[in-house]
């Protein structure tokens, strides 16, 4: 049975002000290291803003979970009591096993998000890194990463937009392709305005326009997202026939965009394609707009339905990655199940009898058979005595070296993992 | 020779259905046996296609270009080798099954209602003949691709205005694409209609003795001729936008088709293969 412990606060268990007490960064990670090595034979610590977790293979039996989580909680310098949240915990191969949904994206609050999987990555890097991963635990995130990969490649776990204002960005790329040199204007410089931009700036945007009533706050957004013009907000529709897309969210009782503001700048767009996205409340464009040709108006009702249809596609491929989680992970066993003393011992005699017997028939035509029945007595009793103190060592476990270990090397020196895949 | 001839005519049909469902399985329900194997179908399917054609060519001693029946089937390879190439070149592959639905009436058609012995009219060995007929095929074809892209285009529009975001949303290509993949179609039919008519002018009045430049076969060419100009240049000069060529585009096919029936079916003309 795999010795492997891991306790995970996550968003099921914690609210993310408590998450955000136990997050620990690179830094803390490093500081932690050392008290976990000492009670741990193998440990991995994956933080994120999610989650934090510890997976252990613990030095002696009596590491108890509550004590794993104690650890976890005094590597950032709190009790039990600073904190109001509960924690999971796998055992086994169900430990392995969420770490491997955890990587494929579908033990997250927004499932299939794709940030996970660099993330598992980087607490790999840093696990190495610190001494802390071993044998086991390097073939466990090895096997993480691949079924991670495998889920993004081979399903649609990460498609589709599931935030409100990459849904804008989707929307936008539904309509003209590629953004690439395309033009935006965000009226208002508020929260969304920011989150639509900083989505918007990868997408290689040729000009940005930020129109607001205070034009130092527009002026502050630009300077933030390193490009863009700040303009007031009553310059906004005299923008309209020189951009593609208009992403509208400012406080106002009366419309910032009427239909004959944008039938106007129709004409001078040479009547191309417009994106108006309105998350204004109350609207912040007239509804009639609608009416006009080649004009694409949206609202936040438009843009929820957009995530919540891509979530419930996302929830639906779960079976899917499951599936490949579940060959993940048998691949896993199999290969755990390899480390064991006892199959490895049969393989190195298995391949020492196989070199005497092939030895042994070289000289069959050249000696007589008792002979040869002597040749035979003599190398059996000399691999025997040979294989018996390497083979005694290797079952031996109170030489301080873990068994994982020792099969490795056995496996490496005499070439045994070649032949396993062969 | 006739045996495996007759052998093709039946697989093919049967073969675009295959590659149809294929399509369909990924189109509707992102299988991906589907995804993985849709493109090998129709290749596969194409190849059969052509085989079948130059077998057949052998078999009657001539090109397929003397018969309503043999020409829907080298529509029916045209518009999917268009596709095939489109598909290649866009990297789009959920427009397969609207395109490859052509193919697959048209060859249908063609191996239910083609006979194995066809009796051509010496006027109608002529190398020229070949020349015109083919490049017909291919400019309608093209025609053809370019008005199913059209009702794509029309179908993604309506998604989006309507704010529906269902299916047509998800899988179908962006409106930019769809435009683009509609008004290079009608450019490539342009060229090929142009060429019809130039070849048809040099060789029906020596091919013909009643031959009339007032016949409705060639008025009708000649008007949908003029409307695709049109299109392409209202495109140019008056830089219509997006929806208005689609709907130029898609009314020009309907009269294309409308046109052609009523004249085939109803108005004498010197132009036909009897």
């Amino acid at each position: 049975m795999l010795k492997l412990t891991a306790v995970s606060i996550n968003h099921r268990t914690a609210s993310v002000g408590e998450r955000e007490k136990i997050f620990y960064s690179v830094e803390e990670i490093s500081r932690a290291s050392e008290k976990i090595k000492q009670v741990t034979r193998e440990a991995l610590l994956l933080s994120t803003c999610n989650r934090t977790e510890l997976y252990a293979i613990p030095a002696s039996h009596g590491l108890t979970n509550d004590q794993l989580f104690a650890l976890l909680l005094s590597g950032k310098n709190l009790n039990r009591h600073d904190v109001d949240l509960s924690y999971e915990t796998y055992e086994g191969f169900e430990a392995i096993r969420h770490l491997f949904a955890v990587a494929s994206g579908i033990d997250s609050l927004m499932v299939g998000d794709i940030q996970i999987l660099g993330q598992v990555k980087e607490a790999y890097n840093t696990g190495v890194e610190l001494g802390m991963v071993g044998t086991i635990l390097h073939h466990a995130c090895q096997s993480a990463l691949k079924a991670g990969k495998r889920a993004k490649s081979e399903t649609r776990i990460s498609e589709g937009a599931i935030s409100v204002s990459y849904a804008a960005v989707e929307l936008a790329e539904k309509i003209f392709g590629n953004l690439k040199g395309k033009s935006a204007l965000l009226i208002g410089a508020g929260e969304t305005a920011e989150l639509a931009a900083k989505d918007l700036v990868p997408k290689e945007i040729s000009t940005l326009y930020i129109a607001n009533r205070t034009l130092e706050r527009a002026e502050n957004l630009t300077e933030q997202i390193g490009i863009g013009f700040a303009i007031p907000l009553d310059s906004a529709p005299a923008k309209l026939s020189k951009v593609d897309i208009v992403i509208s969210s400012v406080a106002s009782q009366e419309y910032i965009l009427t239909r004959d503001m944008v039938a106007l700048a129709m004409k001078g767009r040479e009547n191309n394609p417009l994106l108006i996205i309105d998350i204004g409340v109350p609207r912040n464009v007239d509804p009639a707009v609608k009416k006009i040709g080649n004009v694409f108006l949206n609202d936040i009702d438009s843009l929820n339905l957009i995530v919540e249809k891509n979530l419930s596609m996302r929830r639906s491929e779960i079976p899917l990655v499951g599936r490949v989680i579940d060959e993940e992970l048998n691949d896993f066993i199999k290969w755990y199940g390899s480390l064991d003393v006892g199959p490895t011992i049969k393989m190195l005699r298995d391949k020492i009898e196989q070199i005497r017997a092939e030895e042994l028939r070289k000289y069959k035509g050249r000696l007589k058979d008792s002979e040869i029945a002597t040749v035979d007595e003599v190398t059996r009793a000399l691999v025997n005595k040979i294989l018996h103190e390497p083979l005694t060592n290797l079952k031996n476990s109170g030489n301080g070296i873990p068994v994982v270990d020792r099969v490795k090397m056995i496996k490496i020196l005499f070439g045994l993992e070649e032949d396993e895949k062969g | 020779m006739e045996y495996f001839v007759n052998l093709l005519k039946i697989a093919l049909p049967v073969m675009y259905l295959f590659t149809l469902f294929m399509y369909g399985l990924a189109f509707f329900l992102d299988e991906p046996f589907g995804i993985r194997n849709q493109t090998r179908f129709l290749a596969a399917t194409l190849t059969i296609h052509v085989v079948y054609l130059l077998s057949r060519s052998i078999m009657t001693g001539h090109p397929p270009v003397t018969n309503v029946f043999d020409l829907m089937s080298v529509v029916a390879l045209a518009v999917s080798a268009a596709y095939l190439y489109i598909e290649y070149v866009s990297r789009i592959k959920n427009t397969g099954m609207f395109i490859l639905s052509i193919a697959f009436l048209f060859q249908t058609v063609s191996s239910a209602l083609v006979s194995d012995v066809v009796d051509v009219k010496p006027v109608l060995r002529s190398w020229l003949l070949s020349l015109h007929v083919i490049s017909a095929m291919l400019g309608y074809s093209a025609l053809a691709i370019s008005a199913v892209y059209g009702a794509l285009y029309l179908m993604m529009y309506h998604e989006i205005k309507s704010s529906r975001f269902g299916l047509v949303y998800r899988k179908l290509p962006n409106l930019q694409s769809l435009e683009k993949l509609s008004y290079k179609s009608i450019i490539f039919g342009f060229v090929f209609l142009s060429l019809v008519i130039f070849v048809g002018y040099v060789w029906l009045p020596r091919a013909f003795e009643d031959f009339s430049y007032f016949d409705p076969k060639l008025i009708i060419t000649d008007i949908v001729w003029l409307i695709y100009l049109f299109t392409l240049l209202s495109k140019r000069l008056m830089r219509l936008t997006g929806k208005t060529v689609v709907i130029v585009s898609m009314v020009g096919f309907a009269l294309t088709i409308a046109s052609m029936i009523v004249v085939n079916v109803f108005l004498p003309s010197f132009h036909n293969f009897k």
